[in-house]
């Protein structure tokens, strides 16, 4: 095939009509450049989050750690010299705070750096700014640490320092070596929480001689770990990794895959745009199409130059998007980062990580959606017989006979998806696949839903607008085929936004109602640095003192803490004492199970409930009685579960709640305490404010705590579920303007091709103001159509989202609550960004030349 | 002797640690980087003892550390056969270097101020596979140390050399596909290099090592290469050396040859390379007799000639590869080819010391060690 001169045509044909070649390559280029973006901002936080996961839970496959107790040295010497291991790494830590800097509490972690290569990098970094002899004086001399640089020029701090630090009762000095400088891929501000030295510095600040805190291991998979086994002393245990890296893993793979499969809907929405601008071009040429095919050029030919004008549009469009993707990208770094942050870990994400992957996926991406969507317009070129061009109106006609077809494919695409969805069981990337097929489908509806809203609104606008009243439905009805791929894309868009809003709003709501239940108490006490995750326990001399303080009615105490199971695997407890009101409290967290007072009557005699996400993840019962083994002090023992409650903490890990008493029964040699909560007497309740500053002044200096009021906590906790939701409210406005930019283009595309009628109509007297008040009507009743269709669609994609989505991403049910609002809000968007796309055509038609337009007639 | 060993001693240490982490990440280039920014000059050889006159060695206390020298290794290579006749060589080296001298009078039991460290290859002719590791450790908490008394014994982790019986020792080291479990007869006594083991470096007095020789140990054991495991026969020559020394500014590398003899005489002759290209007046060696008896050696005495080189597809840098060595006087006149190419150890500093056979007025096995091709050693103090 001899494209040269035929590819001519179709540049030609670009260039002569600029505005509709740059929507294509606009359409184009948004969607390569959501791609590109999102897939820009996942792969720099998924690699600033294995570099940070690196630096705080290591590289490690298991770890060694007692409980009570610590380690003893000689159990890392007989595994690595005796049994040969070695990739393991001990460490020595402990919460220290630093005077220097306002007695910050950090947690000094003493590591061995011959061992720590295969582990944790923060030295690897040959621009960390360290220089060798610090790290040489780090291994040998006594007290000597490092900070992170950012952490020092908080405080002001300089290499050569001398800093006084509090561990245990004990003021001690040391001296600061040097500074971690970790340039753009380390996570900084991991380092920010720790006080770096030797494993020899920190046994002797925190006076811990022939004792270590843990050791980190990377066994092989299928490693036979009794050997280690044999050598742990009783209260030391072995434990997979996995719980900590594998579970933020998987987490943040679930976030990733939310954000991609967002991305992939602008790219859905930016094929219909260029279907459309494709299809029209098809049309408009239909007269130059028949010549050619006159003069001898096979369908075959007439099939490669439209192809090639999509493919070329498609790569300019392409091309673009690359740039304006990488520059998106950079944008979303933050908000993806900060998201992380706010719900997985703290992640800091200095470089903006462009693989020519990405990029060649972009473009990719970009190419073939262009060709998809211009093989039916090609294939349409190719039926244009060579002696005239092809009436429009034997195509609508064939439009019309589509309908119920295209409708019933709809149904079994919408049918398909459903199913897919169910049988999905916990795969997201195919929950995915569900939504979209579902979504797919619900285009296919749109012809039928078209036609009979039109003859529906009719009457009423004749009506209303008398003869243009009548004209502009049945126009919308007569090119279907035109209008019903605009709305679909429009619809589309809209059903985007009212899916997300809803499933954000029910995520907020339910979160606020978790929120008001589980912070019962008025004051909040945790021991300053908890943030650090680092186990501390509050003085039992502070809970003697509060309870003799002025207007503390009541206080509670919560045990925190790890246990391990039958499997060895380890399980969060929460061990609460009782406290007033509970049963209220619980009344609206728990759920199934019996009553909640008998369920609290059980608890307090020694039963456990568990939150939902806990029962998914050992798949116990929902809606029944269960029984947990759980190792106490004295061996197995086999708790009856009487309760089951939502929370919305540890996603994918969840929690047993127990009696504090019970705990301590089983558990006899841990008698500290994690948390204690403060109810107030109703005198003191409106001055919660000023107690909790007068407490932190009190106390928090002597005891090491930090107080939060029950508001401050709630707003801290909102604050940031909203940001959280940024990046999602932020890829949905992207979506947005992709759709938009369709409908404009779909738009346009529909009125140039009119030219002739509208002059016709011009010359038949209608006058300019008509001509508008038509076009308005039909973009507004287009508008109408697609925000009326994405009302059900939307509130369907919520469902999806928040019954099948988030259960598999997160473990957690949340409760749907719909604000009617939304849904207008969705209806004036539509309506909205179709009035404002009919405006541009409208321009042109004030320049209409009635005889330029009408000149073949 | 292994003035190299010097080098590389005080090269790996001054870049110690950030070397390690960097060999973790693989990034050669950026280890030669932060190798050339340290600065070795914090810590410098103040307060070490200094090897300035000749003293008598005791057996087996002086197989054991002198912790008041900064520098010190124990340096095992062997050439090995199996049943089938297949060639096998290995190094197995540890190393011990003080930052400052004394010991630590500091509570923890982690407190150290000195590191070790250790470097282990295995060379197998017929698989054509070589392959090398080095491992760290802190000489504390019982991870890494070496000791005369009663018995000999030196390690760092699990590898390590261990006295059996008299005059027997077990050496045991494996990582990644290779593996050495043999045992070492000593036949001939400690010969000593220089003068009385006293091996001078320069004009300088104390600008010198204790340096001896164990040149013919019997070896019989296991040894693990990619293809397997074999039970193998052989014989090992190991050096031990201390010393608080540094190179001459004017040398650039070493070559350095130990050569085992069926004629049961063992030959060990070291070359400094000059930035000129000449050899340092100051390169010397011996002749082991088979009475143990030794011949000093300097070099006037000897004739070395490179007939072939190699270029490595790791560094680039283009080794020597085949050797004409002759000592006249001895009736030494030797044909030397590599087992293979590459032995060149891309550890924390890239090296060359590999497995030979020797042809000619006798035949053998032995071991060259190549430094300085990679860069100057210049450079990079």
């Amino acid at each position: 095939m001899k494209v040269s001169p035929l590819s001519l045509i179709a540049v030609r044909h670009s260039t002569k009509h600029p505005v509709q070649s740059l929507l294509l390559v606009l359409g184009v280029a948004l969607g390569v450049a959501m791609i590109v973006a999102i897939d820009i901002a996942n792969s720099s936080a998924g690699r600033a989050f294995s570099l940070s996961t690196d630096s705080i839970v290591g590289k490690a496959t298991h770890q060694i750690t007692a409980q009570p107790g610590d380690l003893p040295t000689s159990l890392y010497r007989q595994l690595r010299v005796d049994l040969g291991l070695d990739n393991i790494a001990p460490t020595v830590n402990g919460l220290v705070l630093l005077q220097e800097a306002d007695d910050l509490p950090l947690n000094l972690l003493g590591i061995d750096p011959f061992a720590e290569g295969p582990f944790r990098n923060y030295l690897g970094d040959s621009n960390s700014g360290l220089s060798s002899d610090a790290l040489i004086s780090l291994l040998i001399e006594p007290n000597t640490v490092l900070l992170s640089q950012s952490l020092a020029e908080r405080y002001n701090l300089t290499p050569g320092d001398h800093l006084t630090i509090l561990a245990g009762d004990k003021t001690k000095t040391v001296e600061l070596m040097g500074l971690l400088a970790p340039s753009d891929d380390m996570s900084r501000s991991a380092l920010d929480g720790l006080i770096l030295s030797d494993i020899s510095t920190a046994q002797e600040m925190l006076d811990m001689p022939g004792a270590i805190t843990t050791i980190d291991l990377i066994l092989p998979k299928e490693a036979d770990t009794q050997p280690i086994r044999d050598l742990l002393p009783a209260n030391a245990q072995l434990q997979p990794a996995k719980l900590r890296s594998q579970t933020l893993t998987q987490m943040t793979a679930a976030f990733e895959l939310n954000l991609s499969a967002l991305s992939l809907l602008a790219l859905v929405v930016g094929m219909f745009l260029i279907y459309n601008t494709i299809n029209f071009s098809v049309v408009q040429r239909r007269p130059v199409l028949g010549t050619l095919r006159c003069l001898g050029v096979t369908r075959r030919e007439i099939f490669g130059i439209v192809l090639f004008e999509a493919l070329a549009l498609s790569a300019v469009g392409a091309m673009i998007g690359l740039g304006l993707g990488v520059l998106m990208g950079r944008a979303l770094v933050a908000l993806v980062t900060q998201t992380i942050n706010d719900i997985f870990f703290t992640l800091t994400v200095q470089s903006v990580a462009v693989t020519p992957f990405t990029l060649i996926k972009g473009f990719l991406a970009g190419l073939g959606a262009g060709l998809f969507a211009a093989f039916i317009p090609a294939l349409e070129a190719t039926s244009v017989p060579p002696n005239s061009a092809l009436k429009r109106s034997v195509e609508e006609a064939r439009m019309q006979r589509l309908i119920p077809w295209l409708t019933l494919i709809g149904l079994v695409i919408i049918g398909t998806g459903w199913v897919v969805l169910n049988l999905a069981s916990n795969s997201l990337a195919i929950s995915f696949a569900g939504i979209f097929i579902v979504l797919i489908g619900t285009a296919f509806l749109t012809p039928l839903v078209t036609k009979y809203l039109m003859r529906l609104v009719q009457p009423l606008t004749r009506r209303a607008l008398g003869i243009i009243g009548a004209m502009a439905p049945r126009d919308i009805i007569r090119s279907l085929s035109r209008t019903s791929v605009t709305i679909a894309a429009l619809m589309l868009a809209v059903t985007v936004i009212i899916g997300v809003s809803i499933m954000i709003d029910s995520f907020r709501g339910t979160v606020v109602t978790w929120l008001d239940s589980i912070l019962f108490a008025d004051i909040y006490v945790s021991p300053a640095g908890q943030s650090l995750r680092v186990e501390g326990d509050i003085d039992p001399g502070f809970i003697d003192a509060i309870r003799q303080h002025e207007g503390i009615d009541y206080i509670n105490m919560l045990r925190g803490t790890v246990v391990l199971d039958e499997n060895y695997e380890r399980i969060e407890v929460r061990a609460f004492s009782a406290y007033p009101d509970e049963q209220r409290r619980l009344d609206s967290l728990i759920w199934a199970v019996g009553p909640t007072d008998t369920v609290i009557e059980a608890i307090n005699n020694g039963a456990v409930a568990i939150s939902e996400v806990f029962a998914r993840r050992f798949n116990l019962p929902l809606n029944g009685p269960s029984t947990i083994t759980l190792r106490t002090e004295s061996g197995p023992k086999t708790f009856e579960v009487v309760g089951i409650f939502y929370d919305y903490a540890l996603p994918e890990v969840g929690y047993v709640y127990m009696r504090l008493d019970t705990y301590r029964t089983f558990w006899p040699s841990d008698t500290g305490v994690s948390n204690v909560s403060l109810f107030l007497t109703p005198e003191a309740l409106p001055q919660t404010d000023t107690l909790t500053r007068q407490l932190t002044d009190q106390y928090a200096a002597d005891y090491r705590l930090s107080f939060s009021s029950n508001h401050s906590l709630k707003a801290n906790a909102l604050e940031v579920f909203d940001r959280t939701f940024t990046i999602t409210a932020a890829l949905r406005l992207l979506a947005t303007i992709v759709a938009f930019i369709g409908v404009l283009s779909a738009l346009m595309s529909l009125q140039l091709e009119r030219t002739r009628e509208l002059g016709t109509l011009r010359a038949n007297g209608m006058s300019i103001l008509q001509l508008w008040s038509k076009t308005m009507l039909e973009t507004g009743l287009m508008g109408l159509t697609a925000g009326l269709m994405a009302i059900p669609f939307g509130w369907a994609l919520a469902y999806i989202l928040v019954h099948f989505i988030n259960l598999r991403s997160f473990g957690w049910s949340l409760q749907m609550r719909t604000d009617p609002a939304i849904f207008g809000v969705a209806l004036i968007v539509a309506l909205v960004a179709a009035l404002l796309a009919g405006i541009y055509p409208l321009l042109r038609l004030n320049q209409l030349q009635i005889a330029t337009a009408i000149r073949e007639e | 002797m292994r003035l190299v060993l010097i080098i590389v001693a005080l090269v790996v240490l001054s870049g110690l640690v950030l070397v390690q982490y960097n060999q973790v990440e693989g990034a050669s280039n950026e280890i030669s980087a932060n190798v050339q920014e340290a600065n070795v000059e914090a810590y410098g050889s103040e307060g070490f003892a200094k090897a300035d006159k000749v003293v008598e060695f005791e057996f087996p206390a002086d197989h054991g550390p002198h912790p008041d020298f900064q520098t010190e290794w124990w340096y095992y290579t062997g050439n090995l056969s199996d049943a089938d006749g297949n060639r096998y060589g290995y190094q197995f080296t540890i190393f011990r270097r003080a930052i400052v001298p004394g010991e630590p009078e500091r509570a923890s039991e982690w407190a150290t101020r000195q590191i070790y460290f250790a470097h282990f290859t295995v060379t197998d002719a017929t698989g054509e596979t070589f392959e090398a590791h080095e491992r760290f450790s802190r000489a504390a908490a019982g991870l890494a140390g070496a000791q005369g008394l009663p018995t000999y014994h030196v390690w760092l982790d699990d590898w390590e050399a261990r006295e059996i019986e008299s005059g027997q020792v077990r050496l045991q080291a494996s990582d990644g596909d290779i593996g050495i479990d043999l045992i070492l007869a000593q036949t001939k006594p400690a010969a000593l290099q220089g003068d009385h083991g006293l091996s001078a470096k320069s004009d300088e007095v104390g600008n010198a090592s204790y340096y001896y020789s164990l040149t013919n140990n019997t070896t019989t054991g296991t040894i693990t290469t990619p293809r397997g495991t074999f039970a193998v026969t052989g014989n090992t020559w190991m050096d031990r050396e201390w010393s608080t020394s540094i190179l001459g500014k004017e040398a650039e590398g070493w070559d350095w040859f130990s050569l085992q003899l069926d004629d049961n005489r063992e030959v060990m002759f070291y070359f400094i390379r000059r930035q000129d290209g000449s050899f340092d007046p100051v390169s010397a060696g011996i002749i082991v007799n088979p009475d143990g008896s030794t011949d000093y050696l300097t070099l006037a005495d000897v004739e070395m000639t490179a007939l072939d080189t190699w270029t490595s597809p790791h560094t680039e840098a283009t080794y020597p590869a085949e050797w004409q060595f002759a000592v006249p006087q001895a009736g030494i006149d030797l044909h030397i080819t590599p087992l293979l190419n590459d032995q060149e150890l891309n550890v924390s500093f890239d090296y060359w010391e590999g497995a030979v056979q020797i042809e000619g007025s006798q035949s053998g096995y032995g071991y060259i060690e190549l430094t300085g091709y990679v860069g100057s050693m210049q450079g990079r103090m």
